[in-house]
């Protein structure tokens, strides 16, 4: 796979993808990305157990790259609400995911401070959208 | 096919026993019975010193056979040939008859002979077989050898067919055992090297076999199946030794596929040992004992195995072994000592002596090495099973060995692509270790690092049914750890590889029955729980797109596999818990799938049933289908007024207490009756886009027989405008008496039949509802027929009414009749009417005749029943009544003040010396006529008791709304002093408001006529009322409180009230219209102020001006200066003599709207001013005045009594006199 391609998502507590979005952003959704899309949350919710499995186990937020499935390498970030932040990588990429992995905690914090947003519901701020695909610009390509 | 993760070690230690089903009749249930009461002794206890656990697993396949001389435990050492003779083990009966024709008896013995031999031909490296034969006569199969043969009657007295197993197990395990002892290999010069059947095909070059690394290869070899055989035979701890010897050896003769088989089993017999420690697999309950003495006194052992079931090993079952290690009961307190303090030397110690092994040279020098126990050697039990058992090793089994080791198998074993399964093997087993040293992160990262290559595509070694059972295997892993996502994902893998299709195939029904299995044990991976009642307001299902898809898939898999029940009840889970989340044309599909599984279905699918699929492997629960249509909101309604009972307690069986806390209130809230319809009302919703219809809706219910009504609804779309549902009622009929309660409904819908249950929804808590209701037996049931026109009162109220017209005054007779229309007798009925209430004259309603005919009960007030009396089923009994035309202005139910006083028409003058506060009662409503209206009530006890005592009560009513016509009514009244002062003339203004004459008789056959719309004054004159006393009303006003005060005064009206009736009898009749009546005086009699007045006063005053009696309203006409003598009577009532002074006031009217001023300086009086006068009962006295005014106007003049000192004030009402009024004016 020549392009780097990454695939973002926080998800809840229930396991359900919050928020998601893909990196390089802004392309059109052809007929295989939304395939891909697909393939990409089977591989990520496979890979929320051994998520779960290092959060037990370290104290770091930050759990580098948990899993893998064919071209597909799982990077994730565990927040203090053990909100699952996880990314899908197609190339190794560790100091930009952790780095773009602290920008969107702090991001989350900020949203999630809104009095109005309830823990585990969707995320549809567009403001964070934007935040996420700038730092997705400017950390993931 | 291994069914845990576990198998894949416990395996290398098992011996395999193939057992098949052999001869001409076949039944498969039988079979599978005696396999599965074989593998319940597939483990016996051979020695109990040192403990040794043979394992024996019985199967119908083996595989990879080939490689047995490598592993040990590939090879199948016995056969067990089953075999039912005509008659026994129920055989399929078409088989049978069709054997019967054709073969006889003999050639059914010879035939099951042939079979079992071929069997152990197919297998030509038994040790041992045995042929079971169910039904057949021993003596019949001679052909087969007779220790071989396991002959019995039937399945259920095959007592014997446990020993026998455990002796065939006791065989091989003795052959085996012979073969471990057998360590002469170790001193041959030359020994024949073991070899793999096909080993020479993939050999490379000419091997010599003088040459030294021969030799080792040999010997390595053979130490590598002596290994073996002692792990067999239950002896770990010497296996291992073995293991390490071949490994030696075979890595310096570079035998690589048995070296990765040595590895292997090294690695494996650590596993083994270490899982035995920590109790993982299934021997391990036997080395938590706490020491040996405690388990040569345990009778019998329970096993418990990892997948629950329990096996039980008796003593009976221990093999003495060879070397006789009895022996070592005698020093028995030694060894418990010493393994209290040493336990694992001791354990060393008896394994090279009892097995009379002396392996590689190492295990004399165990007691060298002494061991020092740690107490605390933390809590990783490797490290202490490590420190126990290998203290003497010259290399500790670390973790990292023991992966090392089975890496350095999976390196070898890589080396041969024949022995790619072999290699997967050592992957799992290694996979195993880690589990059992909880290492998950590792494991995850070994098994993604090692079975990845499995799985590529590049693997052509392994076709894609490989592939997935390689998946299901790690799937099956995930799932013993916990990892549910993980197990979701490789099952749904596995599917992939399952569905995959090679050229010229196609997927057939077969291959998704094998699949939906699998997919639908990857729901609970997905967070979908199919026996959890949905809330659809859930926002935390879970990662919802996956759960659609997987959903999904299986919907699909079980349509395509035939499992047409489970595909529609996936179908509706999918629908009604996703359905907010289905975009419009998968909702569609959705519902055409729907559609079309349901038209394929012969029967209607009962959703609330559990199916069971795959011969009970899947369950599927039952499901509600509540959003289709959403029915919420149950409220259980009364039943209609006439119907409703309510429960009237014994009182005959009150307590004993009259304050207690154990009071049983009677609960009338909700009651229904045998055999008369309930409703329930619900809200309906439609949250489809399209029309909904529902079918058979019905209420479902638990506790008593109950009949439910069955409903149809079409539901249209929802909207914007319509999305608040609408209100039905849903019905039924009880059928007998008893706590009934509601718990749901049911219905169909989409071709299902769908049962839900009523939930109460308390924040995130879902409960389901169950309505209480309490059903009574059946009542009588009373209803009241009357012949008069129906009125419509009411549009909802469906009992009947009555209407009637009466004129005002006119008396109307009519008749109702109680009908008791069941077959339950009434044994009281009572009838109450509810009408206007009147304080004067007669009610509007009146019965005839009211009598009491019921028997009195005790239980029950019934002294406010008019009538009453007892119905017979399907009786009657008619009562008579008559309407009287009230004056239709006069009912109390139109105060609104409290005061009960009526004074309902308008006195012609201010008469009353002071009248100021009853002026305000006056009831100002036009004389129009009015709708009256009443209502006959009969409340009715069935003669029916309850348990308790209890009766029960119906009310049923009937309405008359009462028209009334003004005819010739009252329209004002003035009281005059009569022809004495103790009689009074009461004036009253009679009004004729119909179009025709009237005719009055009043005052004993005086007459009059009355003119259409015309008022006549009549006069009738009625004595004062001496009953009374002047100042009693002053008294009444003067008690402690208003209640006490107006039953007073209520007491005195009815006392002036029954006098004046007597006088007031004005009879009418329109002879126009042929009618006649009584002139309604009610609003006279009720009238305080009128009644007052006919009391006889204290002090009576006769005005005589200019010598003329003083009687009419009318003014004196006098000029400015004329003087007029005015004469004023004093006439007393009262016995005692009064004296006092009596004067003259004057006050000018001014106008009617401002009243009048006190202007005595207006009236000069000649002569004496003050006038003292004495008075009694029997003397008058009269006083005389000369006045003149000098102002013109109006004037009134009243006279004023000053008592003399020593009398009281004379209140009002105690003195009677008409003002004289004076028109005066200038010229005369």
């Amino acid at each position: 796979m020549a392009n780097k391609e990454f695939y973002f998502a926080i998800i809840g507590h229930s396991d359900q993808p919050i928020f998601e979005m893909d990196f390089p952003a802004g392309e059109r959704k052809t007929k295989e990305s939304e395939g891909t899309r697909h393939l990409n949350h089977y591989i990520g919710h496979a890979a929320l157990d051994i998520v779960d499995e290092h959060a037990f186990t370290t104290t770091q937020m930050y759990l580098k790259m948990v899993d893998k499935f064919n071209e597909w390498y799982v990077s994730a970030f565990v927040t203090a609400s053990r909100i699952r932040f996880i990314i899908l990588h197609t190339h190794r990429a560790d100091e930009g995911i952790k780095q773009f992995f602290q920008e969107m905690y702090e991001t989350y914090i900020k949203h999630a401070m809104n009095p109005f947003y309830e823990i585990d519901d969707v995320i549809e701020s567009i403001a964070f959208e934007q935040k996420a695909a700038l730092y997705g610009r400017k950390y993931l390509s | 096919m291994k069914s845990s993760t576990s198998d894949f070690l416990t395996d290398v230690q098992t011996v395999n026993i193939v057992i098949k089903q052999i001869g001409p009749n076949k039944s498969l249930p039988a079979f599978k019975r005696i396999v599965e009461r074989c593998s319940r002794q597939r483990v016996i206890q051979v020695s109990d010193n040192p403990r040794r656990l043979f394992h024996c697993s019985f199967t119908q396949t083996s595989s990879y056979t080939e490689f047995s001389e490598l592993q040990q435990h590939r090879r199948v050492f016995a056969v067990i040939g089953v075999a039912f003779t005509n008659g026994h083990g129920e055989p399929d009966k078409s088989i049978r008859a069709f054997r019967e024709s054709t073969d006889s008896e003999a050639s059914e013995s010879e035939q099951i002979s042939s079979a079992y031999n071929k069997l152990k031909a197919d297998y030509p490296n038994i040790i041992c077989g045995r042929c079971i034969l169910i039904g057949g006569k021993d003596e019949d199969f001679n052909q087969v050898e007779r220790h071989e043969r396991l002959c019995f009657p039937s399945l259920e007295e095959a007592g014997q067919l446990e020993s026998a197993v455990r002796e065939l197990m006791r065989a091989i395990y003795i052959v085996i055992e012979m073969k471990r002892v057998d360590v002469s290999f170790e001193k041959k010069q030359e020994i024949p090297c073991p070899t793999l059947p096909d080993e020479s095909r993939w050999q490379v070059g000419v091997e010599t076999k003088s040459t030294k690394s021969y030799k080792k290869k040999c010997l390595g070899r053979y130490r590598k199946q002596h290994a073996d055989y002692c792990l067999l035979t239950g002896l770990p701890q010497l296996a291992l030794e073995a293991y390490e010897g071949a490994i030696e050896s075979l890595k310096s003769a570079q035998d690589h596929l048995w070296l990765a088989a040595a590895y292997d089993g090294w690695a494996s017999t650590v596993c083994i040992l270490h899982a035995e420690q920590m109790g993982e697999i299934n021997c391990g309950a036997f080395h938590r004992v706490a020491s040996m003495h405690a388990m040569l006194t345990i009778p019998s052992i329970e096993i418990k195995t990892q997948n629950g079931e329990s096996l039980s090993v008796s003593n009976d079952s221990v093999l003495s072994s060879p070397q006789g290690h009895k022996r070592h009961h005698s020093d028995e307190h030694i060894r418990v000592n010493s393994s209290m303090s040493g336990g694992s030397m001791e354990r060393n110690e008896s394994f090279g002596n009892e097995s009379g092994i002396v392996s590689n040279g190492s295990s004399p020098s165990i007691r060298e090495e002494p061991t020092k126990i740690k107490a605390s050697k933390g809590l990783n039990p490797l490290t202490n099973f490590l420190s126990d058992s290998w203290n003497f090793r010259r290399e500790k089994p670390t973790k990292e060995r023991v992966m090392e080791n089975f890496k350095n198998a999976i390196d070898e074993f890589s080396k041969f692509t024949m022995a790619g399964w072999l290699e997967y093997e050592t992957v799992m087993r290694a996979i195993m270790y880690l589990i059992l040293e909880r290492e998950y992160i590792k494991l995850e990262q070994f098994h993604r690092d090692y079975t990845g290559k499995y799985l590529d595509d590049a693997n052509t070694f392994m076709d894609h049914r490989m592939k997935a059972q390689i998946c299901l295997n790690s799937a099956a892993m995930y799932k013993e750890i916990g990892f549910l996502r993980k197990q979701a994902f490789y099952a749904r893998l596995s599917v992939l590889f399952e569905l995959h299709v090679t050229e010229g195939r196609v997927r057939q029904a077969s291959d998704y029955k094998t699949v939906y299995p699998v997919l639908f044990k990857t729901l609970e991976g997905y967070g979908v729980d199919l026996n959890e009642p949905h809330d659809m307001k859930n926002k935390k299902l879970g990662p919802v797109k996956l759960q659609i898809k997987s959903l999904h898939e299986i919907f699909t898999a079980a349509n395509r596999a035939g499992h047409r029940d489970a595909a529609i009840r996936h179908l509706c889970f999918l629908l009604q818990v996703y359905y907010p989340h289905l975009d419009s044309s998968m909702t569609t599909r959705l519902f055409d799938d729907l559609d079309n599984l349901v038209k394929a279905t012969p029967t209607v699918h009962q959703l609330s049933q559990t199916i069971v699929v795959d011969d009970g492997k899947i369950i599927i629960p039952g499901l509600q289908l509540t959003r289709f249509p959403l029915i919420q909101t149950p409220t259980v309604l009364a039943l209609q007024p006439n119907l409703v009972p309510t429960i009237v307690p014994d009182k005959s069986q009150a307590s004993i207490f009259i304050y207690t806390p154990f009071g049983k209130k009677v609960d009338n809230s909700l009651l229904w009756v045998t055999d008369c319809p309930g409703e329930v009302e619900v809200t309906v919703r439609n949250c489809r886009e399209t029309e909904l219809i529902v079918r058979d809706l019905c209420l479902i219910v638990e506790g008593v027989n109950f009949d439910p009504v069955q409903a149809r609804l079409i539901l249209p779309p929802e909207d914007e405008e319509n999305n608040s549902g609408s209100t039905i009622r849903l019905l039924g009929v009880p059928k007998e008496p008893g706590d009934l309660f509601i718990t749901g409904y049911s219905c169909n819908i989409f071709g299902l039949h769908n049962e839900c249950r009523f939930v109460t929804s308390n924040g995130n808590s879902h409960k389901p509802n169950k309505i209480r209701v309490k059903v009574l037996p059946k009542l009588a049931r009373v209803y009241l027929e009357c012949s008069l026109p129906r009125a419509p009162i009411d549009e909802d109220n469906e009992e009947p009414s009555a209407e009637a017209v009466v004129y005002s005054g006119q008396k109307f007779d009519h008749t109702i009749t109680v009908v008791n229309s069941s077959d339950i007798p009434v044994r009281y009925c009572g009838v109450k009417i509810w009408q206007p209430i009147v304080q004067g004259g007669p009610p509007l309603i009146r019965l005839d005749d009211s009598e009491t005919h019921a028997p009195e009960f005790d239980g029950f007030e019934i002294s406010d029943d008019l009538s009453s009396f007892v119905l017979e089923p399907n009786g009657s009994r008619e009562l008579k009544f008559h309407i009287f035309g009230i004056d239709p202005t006069s009912t109390a139910d139109d105060l609104s003040d409290e005061e009960k006083v009526l004074e309902s028409v308008i006195p012609l003058a201010n008469t009353s010396a002071n009248s100021e506060t009853e002026s305000s009662d006056m009831d100002l409503i036009p004389f129009t006529g009015r709708l009256l209206t009443a209502e006959f009530i009969v409340r009715y006890h069935s003669d029916i008791t309850s348990d308790e005592g209890h009766s029960f009560e119906r009310k049923c009513k009937l309405p008359i709304a009462v028209s009334i016509i003004p005819a010739v009514t009252v329209s004002a009244w003035h009281v005059l002093p009569g022809d004495s002062p103790f009689s009074r003339y009461i004036v009253v203004d009679v009004t004729n408001s119909t179009e025709h004459d009237a005719e009055l008789v009043y005052s004993n056959a005086r007459r009059m006529y009355v003119l259409p719309k015309e008022t006549c004054r009549v006069p009738i004159l009625s004595p004062c009322c001496s009953d009374v006393t002047g100042g009693a009303f002053h008294q009444a006003k003067q008690r402690g409180s208003h209640m006490m005060q107006k039953m007073e005064t209520e007491r005195l009206r009815l006392i002036l009230e029954n006098h004046v009736s007597k006088h007031l009898d004005i009879r009418w009749a329109i002879p126009a219209l042929n009618i006649e009546g009584q002139v309604p005086v009610g609003s006279l009699l009720s009238s305080v102020s009128l009644l007052k007045q006919l009391v006889l006063p204290a002090i009576s005053l006769d005005f005589y001006v200019n010598g003329k009696q003083y009687v009419s309203e009318d003014d004196v006409a006098v000029g400015i200066g004329q003087f007029v003598t005015v004469e004023v009577s004093i006439i007393s009532s009262l016995a005692a003599e009064y004296n006092g002074l009596l004067s003259l006031e004057c006050e000018q009217e001014i106008s009617h709207s401002l009243g009048s001023n006190d202007t005595g300086n207006f009236m000069l009086v000649t002569g004496a001013k003050k006038i003292p006068f004495a008075v009694d009962k029997e003397n008058k006295q009269s006083a005389s005045f000369s006045v003149t005014f000098i102002v013109e106007g109006s004037f009134r003049v009243r006279p004023l009594i000053t008592p003399m000192p020593g009398q009281h004030a004379l209140l009002p009402e105690d003195m009677f006199a008409t003002p004289v009024a004076f028109s005066v004016t200038t010229k005369f």
